[in-house]
C-alpha cells in the first residue's frame, strides 16, 4: 500500500511535468525580481534575433521578448488559476445541490447548466469579455463563466450516486444538517474526479485566455502569451521567434498540466492501487 | 476615416457577428491560399492566351456598396471611380485638368462658375451626357446624399443649363474649394434618366452602376470580386488600354501579400498590403512600390485630447505631451518608415497650393523630454512619490494592430515624463460611441484624411460647429476659439489664393500653439504593382483615378 503522492511520483513523466510547471510558476512569481524591466519598455532595435544581447530577441517595437514571456506567464497563469478556481467552486456548488436534492431543484439547476452548455464556449467567452471591456478581471470572469457547467454535471453525477450510500443514510438518520452531509460527508468522497477535472481545466483556461488575447481581447496594459502570438503573427516570415517562443511556452505549459492531470487521475484511482 | 466608419458599421452588429466573420475570413483565407497555389500560375496564362488584357487589383476592406454618390468608403471609391467620371481631373500640383468639362470659367466676383461640357459623351447605356445630368448629380444627388456633398456644394444655390453642353453654377458666396472637389472620386456624374423620380438611396444603381467612365460594370460577387469590362464608347480615343478589370477581396493580410507576390494580383494600394510586407515586396524583383498618388487624400495620424476634461483643459499639459512623443520613432517602428513627421493640422501636401506652413511651434525638438517635464512642473503637476505626476487612459482607434502598438509606445513615452498611462482597446462601435457621443476619454489615437481642401478635410476637426455629439470623425476634442472659427469661415469663402493662404497660416499657428491635437505623422500609403502594369498611378488621387491609362504587358 502506497500513498497517493508516492504513486503519482512513481510516474516519471508526471514528475518531470510537475518540475516544469513548478519552474514556470517560480518564474512567474519571482520573474519581476529576477528580470526587473517592464515588458513594455522599449530597449533596443526592433527585430533583434534571439541569442544576441537579448536571450529571446526583441519584438517589433524593440521590446525584450524574454521579459514579455515572463510577465506573460504571470498573466496567463493568474487568469487560468483564478478562473478555474471560480469555475470549480461554482460548478461544485451547483452540482452538489442539484445531485443531492434532486427533483425540481435538480431540474431547474440542470436546465440552467444546459443553457450555458448549448452556447459555443469560445463564442460565449468572446461576448462576455467584449461586453465587459477587456481587462484581466473580465477575461477571468469570461473564462470562468464558460468553464463551470461540465464541473456541475460531473459533481451532480457523483453526488447522485453517493446520496443513496449507507453512510449518507446514516448521517441523515443521526439528524446531521444538510450542509454537513453535503460538504463533510459526500464532498470528500468525490474529491478525486474534481481535482483531476480542475487540473485539466487550468490547461483549458490557459488556451482560452491565449485565444482571446490572440483576437485582441486582452488587457491593454498587460502582456500575455496569446497577445504576443497575435501581435507577432504578421511578422511570421521575417521574425519567426515572435510567434514561436510564446507558442512553445503555451504548448509546454498546457502539455505538462495535462500530463499532471492524467497522472493524478491514475494516482487517485483506487482500482490502480497496487 | 470615412471608409472606417462604413466598414465598422458593417461590423457593428456586435461582436457575435464580428467573431463569426473572423472565422469565416480565416476559412476563406485558407481556401484562397490553396486555390492560389493550384491556379496561381495558370490564371494569367489563360488570360493572355485569349488575348484579353486583364488586370486584377486588390480591394480592402470589403465593398459594401458601389453607389459612390452615397458613400465615400474606401472600397466603394476604389471600384466605382472607374465607372464614373467627374467634371475635372487634377495634376500632381492639385491643379484642375479637363475631364467631362472641357473648360471652366470663374466670374470676377467668384459667384458664377461656368462649365463647358465635352460633346459626344455617352453613358454606358448609350444615353448622352448633358448639362441636365450635371445639374441633377450635384443638386439632387451629391448635395443631399454624398457624405461630403453638403460641404463641397454648400454655396451652390442653382445650376443653370442654357444649352446641353453648358452648366452654370450660381453660388451664394465664393467657394474656391469647390473646384478641387469635382473629380470622379469626390463628385461622380450620375445619369439623371436612371435616378429621376426614384428613391436615390434605394436605387438599383448602387448595385450595378452606370456612368460615363472608362469601364462598364459587369458582375459583383459579394465578398469575392467585382468585374468590369472596357467601355468601347469611351470619350477618349484609344482608352482604356485594358479589356477587363477585376477587383478581388482577400480577407487575410498574409494571403494578400502572397497573391501580389505570385503575380495573381497586380495592383494593391492603401493599407491592402501590410506595412512590413511592403518593405519585403520592395526587395522582390518584378514588384514596384510607390508612395505617389495619395496627394489628394493626405491622411494624418493624430492623438486627440479631451480638452473639456482636466488636466487636458490646460494648454501646458497638452503641449508637454506633444513634446513627449517621438514622431520619428513612431514612423520607423509602428509604421515601418511609411510617413513623415507632421507639423500641424494641415498636411505638407498642401505646400503646392501655398496653404501649408511649417512656421509654427515645433514640438519635434532635441530636448523634447526636458521641455515636457518643465511644462508639467509649470502647469502644477510636480512628480509625486514614485515619480508619477498623474494617471490617464489612452483609447486607440481599434482599426488594426498598428494602432495598438502605437498606444503601447505612447504609454512608454508618457512614462518617461512621469505620467502613468493605461490603454483601453474596445470594439469599433463602443469606441465610436465613447469618443464621438459620450466624450468619455482622456486621449485617443486616430487618423483623418486632409482630402483635397482644408474646408472638406480639416474644418471638421477644429470648428465649433463640428462639435456635434453622435457625428463621427468631427471635432472630438471639443476645442475651438472664436478666432480660429473666424479664420476658417473667412478662408472658406476667400477667392484670393494669397489671402486665403495667409488666413490658413494664421490658423495653423494658433491651433498648433493650443495643441488640442498632437499631429504625429503624415501617413504614406503605398501602392504595390507588378512591373508588368504600367501607369497605375497618374494622378494625385492615385488608385481613386479612373485607370483609363492603365496597361499591362
Amino acid at each position: 500500500m502506497s500513498t497517493t503522492a508516492e504513486r503519482f511520483f512513481r510516474n516519471k513523466t508526471a514528475a518531470a511535468a510537475t518540475l516544469v510547471i513548478g519552474l514556470i510558476a517560480v518564474v512567474a512569481v519571482a520573474g519581476p525580481f529576477l528580470y526587473p524591466h517592464d515588458p513594455f519598455a522599449v530597449l533596443a532595435k526592433p527585430f533583434e534575433p534571439p541569442f544576441g544581447t537579448y536571450p529571446l530577441g526583441t519584438d517589433v517595437l524593440g521590446r525584450d521578448v524574454a521579459a514579455g514571456l515572463i510577465y506573460g506567464a504571470r498573466t496567463s497563469l493568474t487568469i487560468a488559476l483564478v478562473a478555474s478556481l471560480a469555475a470549480l467552486l461554482a460548478g461544485t456548488l451547483v452540482g452538489a445541490v442539484s445531485g443531492y436534492y434532486g427533483g425540481i431543484v435538480d431540474d431547474v439547476l440542470m436546465r440552467c447548466t444546459e443553457f450555458f452548455q448549448t452556447i459555443p464556449t469560445f463564442l460565449f467567452a468572446v461576448v462576455i469579455v467584449a461586453v465587459l471591456t477587456p481587462s484581466i478581471t473580465s477575461i477571468a470572469i469570461g473564462v470562468a463563466f464558460v468553464s463551470w457547467p461540465p464541473v456541475a454535471r460531473l459533481v451532480r453525477a457523483e453526488f447522485m450516486s453517493m446520496r443513496e450510500r449507507e453512510f449518507v443514510r446514516a448521517a441523515e438518520c443521526l439528524g446531521a444538517p444538510d450542509r454537513q452531509i453535503l460538504f463533510q460527508h459526500i464532498l470528500p468522497n468525490c474529491l478525486a474526479p474534481i481535482i483531476v477535472m480542475g487540473s485539466l481545466m487550468v490547461a483549458q483556461a490557459i488556451l482560452l485566455e491565449s485565444a482571446l488575447s490572440f483576437l485582441g481581447l486582452s488587457d491593454g496594459s498587460t502582456f500575455s502569451w496569446g497577445y504576443m502570438i497575435g501581435a507577432g503573427r504578421t511578422f511570421l516570415r521575417s521574425a519567426w521567434w515572435l510567434c514561436t517562443i510564446p507558442g512553445l511556452a503555451i504548448l509546454i505549459t498546457v502539455l505538462c498540466i495535462n500530463i499532471i492531470g492524467e497522472a493524478l487521475n491514475d494516482a487517485l484511482n483506487p482500482l490502480l492501487k497496487d | 476615416m470615412e471608409s472606417f466608419a462604413k466598414n465598422s458599421a458593417a461590423f457593428s452588429s456586435g461582436l457575435l457577428g464580428n467573431w463569426s466573420t473572423d472565422r469565416r475570413q480565416v476559412l476563406k483565407a485558407l481556401v484562397g491560399t490553396s486555390a492560389a497555389l493550384v491556379t496561381g500560375a495558370g490564371f494569367t496564362g489563360i488570360a493572355s492566351a485569349q488575348d484579353t488584357k486583364t488586370v486584377v487589383a486588390l480591394v480592402q476592406p470589403d465593398i459594401s456598396t458601389l453607389g459612390q454618390y452615397l458613400s465615400s468608403a474606401l472600397a466603394t471609391s476604389l471600384v466605382a471611380s472607374k465607372i464614373y467620371d467627374g467634371l475635372l481631373e487634377y495634376d500632381f500640383d492639385l491643379k484642375p485638368k479637363p475631364s467631362l468639362a472641357e473648360s471652366f470659367e470663374v466670374s470676377e466676383d467668384g459667384l458664377t462658375v461656368t462649365f463647358k461640357l465635352r460633346p459626344g459623351v455617352v453613358f454606358h447605356d448609350g444615353k448622352p451626357f448633358t448639362s441636365a445630368d450635371v445639374q441633377f448629380s450635384i443638386l439632387e444627388v451629391l448635395k443631399n446624399f454624398h457624405p461630403r456633398g453638403s460641404i463641397n456644394f454648400k454655396e451652390v444655390e442653382a445650376i443653370e443649363t442654357p444649352d446641353e453642353l453648358t452648366a452654370v453654377f450660381k453660388l451664394a458666396k465664393p467657394a474656391p474649394y469647390m473646384i478641387s472637389a469635382l473629380s470622379g472620386y469626390e463628385a461622380p456624374m450620375v445619369p439623371k434618366h436612371l435616378f429621376e423620380g426614384t428613391d436615390i438611396r434605394d436605387n438599383e444603381q448602387a448595385n450595378a452602376p452606370i456612368g460615363t467612365g472608362p469601364f462598364k460594370f459587369v458582375e459583383w460577387r459579394r465578398g469575392q470580386f467585382v468585374r468590369l469590362e472596357k467601355n468601347e464608347n469611351y470619350w477618349q480615343p484609344g482608352l482604356p488600354k485594358i479589356d477587363r478589370l477585376v477587383f478581388r477581396y482577400i480577407p487575410d493580410a498574409g494571403t494578400r501579400t502572397a497573391a501580389i507576390e505570385s503575380g495573381e494580383v497586380q495592383v494593391a494600394g492603401f493599407g491592402a498590403v501590410f506595412y512590413s510586407d511592403v518593405r519585403h515586396l520592395e526587395t522582390v524583383p518584378g514588384m514596384e512600390v510607390t508612395q505617389k498618388g495619395y496627394e489628394m487624400i493626405s491622411p494624418v495620424v493624430e492623438a486627440h485630447f479631451n480638452t473639456k476634461r482636466a488636466p487636458f483643459d490646460q494648454v501646458k499639459v497638452r503641449q508637454a505631451i506633444s513634446y513627449a512623443l517621438d514622431r520619428q520613432f513612431i514612423i520607423d517602428n509602428v509604421w515601418f518608415g511609411f510617413g513623415k513627421p507632421a507639423t500641424g493640422p494641415i498636411s505638407s501636401n498642401f505646400a503646392a497650393t501655398g496653404l501649408y506652413t511649417s512656421d509654427v511651434r515645433n514640438y519635434n525638438v532635441p530636448d523634447r523630454v526636458g521641455q515636457a517635464k518643465k511644462l508639467l512642473d509649470e502647469a502644477g503637476f510636480p512628480e509625486k512619490e514614485g515619480g508619477i505626476r498623474f494617471e490617464m487612459t489612452i483609447d486607440p482607434t481599434p482599426y488594426g494592430e498598428e494602432w495598438r502598438r502605437f498606444g503601447e509606445y505612447v504609454i512608454q513615452a508618457l512614462n518617461t515624463i512621469g505620467i502613468k498611462a493605461s490603454m483601453r482597446y474596445e470594439d469599433v462601435p463602443t469606441w465610436l460611441k465613447r469618443i464621438y457621443t459620450d466624450y468619455d476619454y482622456d486621449m485617443m489615437l486616430s487618423w483623418i484624411s486632409n482630402l483635397a481642401d482644408p474646408v472638406t478635410g480639416i474644418h471638421r476637426e477644429y470648428h465649433s460647429n463640428s462639435i456635434r455629439p453622435g457625428a463621427v470623425f468631427v471635432n472630438a476634442t471639443q476645442w475651438s476659439t472664436p478666432e480660429t472659427d473666424a479664420l476658417m469661415d473667412q478662408a472658406a469663402n476667400e477667392k484670393d489664393p494669397a489671402r486665403r493662404a495667409e488666413l490658413y497660416h494664421q490658423f495653423q499657428k494658433l491651433v498648433v500653439e493650443a495643441a488640442p491635437t498632437i499631429w504625429i505623422m503624415e501617413l504614406q500609403f503605398s501602392t504595390v504593382t507588378s512591373d508588368r502594369v504600367k501607369d497605375a498611378v497618374v494622378s494625385p488621387l492615385g488608385l481613386y483615378a479612373n485607370f483609363a491609362q492603365l496597361d499591362i504587358v
